[in-house]
Parts: C-alpha cells; structure tokens; sequence
C-alpha cells in the first residue's frame, strides 16, 4: 500500500514557525510521500515561503510535490516563493508532472494551480470585454498545459491529479453557491477522467467538504486544512488495484 | 446613513486585503449590532489581527471574533482509497 499525505492551505506565516515544524514532524511516521495542494503562503512572500522551507527541509529525503495556490501570488512574488520550496527538494507542479519509485511501485503525481471558470453547463467562456476572456483563456491554457504532461500517468501504478482549484462543485459544499466560478473549474475532473488517474486533490474551498467524484467516478478530495481539521489527511492506495485494472480498462470518452 | 450591508462587505474585503489578516475566505455577518466574524486562519497571531482589522473598518461596532486556528495535530486515522 502506497500512504500519500495531503494537505492544502497551509498559509504559512513567519509568526508560526514552530507550529509548522509540529505539524510535519511526524509525516515521515504516517506517509511515504507529502503533497501540498496550493496557498503555501498566507501572503505570497518569500520570508513566508522560508519558514515553510524550513520546517519541510527536516522530513529528509521524503518526496513532497506541491502546486502554489492564489494566496502564493498575492506579492507578484511566486517565482521567488516556489524557487524556496524548490530548495527545500519540494517538486513544485505548473503543468507538469513527478514520478516517484515507492515500495517497489511508480508513483506520478501531476499537478497545476488550476483556476476559476466553474462547472460544466455553467462554465465561464471567453467572449466579450478581453478581460472575460483572460480570465477564461487562463483557465483553458492551464489545462491545455496539464492534460500535455499527463501522458506517462498511463505507465503508472498509482497516479494522482494534485491541483488547488476544485475540480467539482460537489467538494465545494458548503461554500456560497455565488462563488463557485471563482473556486474552481471542471476542465480539471475532464482531465483526471480522460486520463484515469486514482485520486485527485485539491484546497482552497475553506468551507466546503472533503469527498465527492468526477463525473466519471474518480474519487476527490478537498484537502484545504479548514476542511480536514488536522495537520495533514493520509491517504493510502493499493498499486495492485484500482491502479492495475487501469491498463485493461478501455476509456471512452467524447470528446 | 448607507445599508449595513454595504458596511459589512467592506469589512471583508478589508479582511482579504489588510497584510495584518490576508484571508478572503473568512465570513462576516452582522448580528444584533455586532460584526460577527467566522472561518479559520492559520496562526493566533492572525486571529487576534482580526478583532483591529474590523475595529479600524468599522470604528465603534462590537466585535465578535469566533475565528478558529486551523488544527495542527497528527492525523487521527487514514482512508483508504477504492
């Protein structure tokens, strides 16, 4: 069994360095591998982006992935937070992907921010005033970004869609419904169906829930520290399973 | 005198924007005169930042600050997932 731990914004702040250094402490007892799912600042700043470096820097050579979230870009600082993470041995995903041997099993996580725009039959399109169709545009060219780095999920035993936008409305319960567009988008549950991966993650829906499904069935999880009220979740995953039937499954898919 | 709803969402964006709290996902309402604030945020420091956020938004307005630090503590069990 492969253990994932998981948690999404995290916020960090230079005004809780020991409580981050608790939080993680113990990842390497419950998990072999820690993923991020965005906002691993509270401010998008670089001091911030140390004290989370920091505290991950003492898990050792534990693989950790992680995509930036909205509060990760409040400075226009990102580059410079996700360099800090990066030097701490964190994969930071932009439409990209990591592949980890664990236990004798291939591990892939892909990952992306990912963004605004809604849910299918209500989607954001981009017509009109350029600025509709930048925030529209934005949300299709990461995709179009993802779905290009998704292609050794295939030869995966486990596979795993990292984001910090949701990907379906039905994790977002619990938040107002006026928001949804701004949470997330369903060109992220297109993806982890079209490319059958076993379990996607995500945050930055404080008050929404924690589990729901793509439309074709792969499980989510909204893994925004509010929502799981713990330091981390853990998720553990069979490579013989789910996993295994993927290469003998036929996907069909319109597209 | 403008609706106190419009007070009220200007609490919240100062809340999203302030540096001192930085958190748009924190919820206000106004109840029986007081600007009740509800949602988690990742540190004490920041909770406390709140209650001078909202006071300087909306000076003289009782503040009910019933805002939660995100929990830290280890994982009480695992899912596994089929």
């Amino acid at each position: 069994m492969i253990r994932l731990a998981a948690v999404g914004d995290v916020h960090a702040g230079t005004e809780a360095r020991s409580q981050l250094r608790t939080q993680f402490a113990s990842v390497p007892h419950h998990a072999d591998a820690l993923l991020l799912a965005g906002d691993l600042t509270r401010l998008g700043l670089p001091e911030e982006a140390r004290v989370l470096a920091e505290a991950l820097a003492e898990l050792g050579n534990l693989p950790i992935a992680a995509v930036l979230g909205n509060h990760d870009h409040q400075s226009d600082r990102q580059d410079e937070v996700r360099a800090i993470v990066e030097g701490a041995g964190v994969d930071v995903l932009d439409g990209s992907a990591v592949t980890w041997e664990l236990g004798g099993a291939t591990i892939v996580v892909a990952g992306t921010k990912g963004f605004g725009g809604g849910f299918e039959g209500t989607h954001a399109t981009p017509f009109g005033e350029p600025e509709m169709k930048a925030f529209a545009e934005h949300t299709r060219a990461l995709a179009g970004r993802l779905d290009a780095c998704m292609a050794t999920v295939a030869e995966a035993d486990v596979a795993i869609l990292l984001l910090h936008y949701a990907p379906i409305r039905e994790t977002l319960t619990g938040e107002p419904r006026e928001i949804f567009p701004f949470l997330g988008s369903y060109l992220f549950a297109e993806l982890a169906d079209r490319h059958d991966v076993d379990l996607v993650l995500h945050g930055h829906a404080h008050r929404g829930s924690e589990r729901g499904r793509t439309p074709g069935g792969i499980p989510v999880r909204n893994v925004a520290h509010p929502v799981i009220q713990q330091g981390y979740a853990v998720y553990t995953l069979d490579p013989a399973g789910r996993a295994g039937a993927r290469r003998d499954r036929t996907i069909t898919f319109a597209d | 005198m403008g609706d106190p709803r419009y007070g009220q969402e200007r609490i919240r964006q100062a809340l999203a924007t302030d540096p001192r709290v930085g958190e748009p996902e924190l919820t206000v309402d106004l109840v029986a005169g007081r600007v009740l604030v509800t949602g988690t945020v990742p540190s004490e420091g920041v909770r406390s930042s709140i209650d001078e956020v909202v006071t300087e938004a909306a000076p003289g307005v009782p503040v009910d600050n019933r805002v939660t630090v995100a929990s830290r503590e280890e994982p009480s069990g695992e899912e596994t997932i089929a």
